[in-house]
């Protein structure tokens, strides 16, 4: 890349929501807050979020939901079921909230986004980080941690040191030396991102156990035992940024159709007719890989050199349970395409992005992974979703009623269903 | 809430990134529950109070068990039954 960007000074932000599933679940029902409260995953099977309050119990990530039935009975723990129409929501107004502050945004999960500030000038990073925080907090009602640092793994340490670290107030800001030294010393090597189990094993057997050892790796030996990859994270513990931004979704874990149109489409029903072929032909390709998707995304943009009033847009949904239903698929990308249509515009490119996938024949693993000693959960999850399926395949047609209790503690959705919408009392 | 012109089943346009100040009509959090209040300034000090002269205005303190969710901006009535 071009000399002006390495010799340029980095900054990156880590903005993360603090149990997000959890968070979400409280914005609207106000007895959620402060106190013990878990969201369980797909058919109530296991707790896949935990409020403070609920970690504080010991209730642990993947814990079996009957094992915890009892504290529900005994009105100690407050349980829902999870409701991703409410969280794809929640989602994408936090990334927006987010673009106010930095055009450069990553959205690396549901629940946490990059900001690249480099270009920004701000006078006062503590002041920006407040500010981020009270800007998401008074307009969506989410409690977020902010971490910046010189590189994105500093800015996803300095992050993680402001979530166990109470009293920093959510914001940490790795800049003075001795501040990262001090923090890569505490920082295990298992807890540094990109490094995944196989890694931590090796390093270990190094004598390599927290962060800062790693930082010292000598080049040579961190590219030969750990690729490039490796060599890149040990630089970026050093505070040379060799991570770039990559506010495109990843190729490798996405399906995407996009074309450019021979002639510009202003009209709704044009671009619908396109989005819908892109979808099918992303469902074909999902099908040909036997693969799931998690997620679904859909792009339009004008001519980009139409810089005056050029307009782009993107919309994310999460499915309810990974699929590869193309009738689901077509209908999501279609009501996803009419939240971002826009009048005016001359479209020239829409494209359908299947994101979140994973085999046919597999289990999701995203929900646990880094985590430890979840054999067990994983066959209990994979149980569970392959009942579902099946039992999923024999209700088509009938009613809804296992639909009902298969979430049996869903939350309203109260942000995309006018019915569902909060009600308020007037005395 | 029918000073506010505020009707059963209305739809209200609720701003969170407002600030509350006196006379706004806010959506509050009491014990869990969302309700309809105005803010008042009585003898300089904040209160909840509710347009029904039955229900006592109440104050906006540290002690008291309320979050201001956010400030009532529009209303939406609607004329077809």
């Amino acid at each position: 890349m071009s000399s002006t960007t390495s010799n340029h000074k980095r900054i990156f932000a880590l903005v993360d929501v603090n149990n997000f599933y959890v968070s979400c679940e409280r914005i609207f029902d106000l007895k959620l807050r402060d106190r013990p409260v878990v969201v369980l995953s797909n058919n109530d099977g296991c707790c896949i979020a935990r409020s403070n309050e609920a970690k504080e119990m010991n209730i642990t990530m993947g814990q079996p939901f009957f094992q915890i039935r009892r504290l529900e009975d005994e009105g100690i723990l407050k349980v829902r079921s999870s409701n991703y129409a409410l969280y794809a929501d929640i989602s994408s107004r936090f990334r927006e909230i987010l673009l106010g502050f930095t055009p450069d945004v990553e959205v690396y999960s549901i629940d946490e986004c990059f900001l690249d500030f480099s270009k920004m000038n701000f006078k006062n990073l503590d002041s920006a980080a407040a500010e981020i925080r009270n800007t998401v907090w008074r307009w969506i009602h989410l409690p977020v941690c902010v971490g910046i640092a010189s590189t994105k793994t500093l800015a996803k340490l300095a992050n993680h040191t402001a979530k166990k670290n109470p009293e920093l107030n959510g914001i940490c800001i790795l800049q003075d030396e001795s501040a990262i030294r001090s923090c890569l010393e505490k920082t295990e090597v298992e807890n540094i991102w990109g490094i995944g189990p196989a890694y931590t094993k090796l390093l270990k057997q190094n004598g390599i156990f927290n962060a800062l050892s790693l930082s010292e790796m000598d080049d040579l030996q961190a590219r030969k035992q750990m690729t490039i990859q490796g060599l890149r994270l040990v630089h970026e513990l050093r505070g040379i940024s060799c991570i770039e931004m990559e506010t495109h979704p990843d190729p490798k874990k996405n399906i995407a159709v996009s074309r450019s149109f021979g002639a510009p489409a202003a009209e709704l029903k044009d671009l619908r007719e396109a989005v819908a072929v892109y979808a099918k032909r992303a469902c074909e390709k999902l099908w040909h890989e036997k693969r799931l998707a998690s997620t679904i995304s859909v792009m339009i943009r004008d001519n980009p050199f139409n810089t005056e009033r050029f307009y782009s847009n993107y919309q994310l949904a999460a499915f309810q349970n990974p699929t590869d239903n193309m009738n689901e698929i077509m209908k999501t990308a279609i009501s996803l395409l009419s939240q971002i249509y826009k009048k005016g515009p001359n479209y020239k490119k829409a494209g359908v992005i299947l994101g979140g996938l994973i085999p046919v024949s597999e289990r999701p693993g995203m929900l646990f992974s880094g985590k430890k000693g979840r054999t067990a959960d994983a066959l209990n999850l994979l149980i569970q979703r392959q009942t579902a399926k099946k039992l999923s395949f024999a209700s088509t047609g009938t009613s809804s009623a296992f639909w009902h209790t298969k979430f049996s503690k869903l939350s309203p959705r109260c942000t995309t269903r006018w019915e569902e919408i909060p009600r308020v009392r007037s005395q | 809430m029918k000073d506010a012109c505020i009707r059963e089943k209305d739809l209200l346009i609720v701003d969170c990134s407002l600030t509350a100040v006196p006379e706004n009509i806010v959506v509050a959090a009491l014990n869990g529950e969302l309700t309809l209040k105005r803010v008042r300034k009585i003898k300089g000090k904040l209160y909840l109070a509710a347009e029904n002269k039955n229900y006592k205005p109440i104050p906006i303190n540290e002690e008291s068990d309320l979050i201001i969710w956010g400030v009532v901006v529009h209303v939406i009535h609607h004329i077809k039954p």
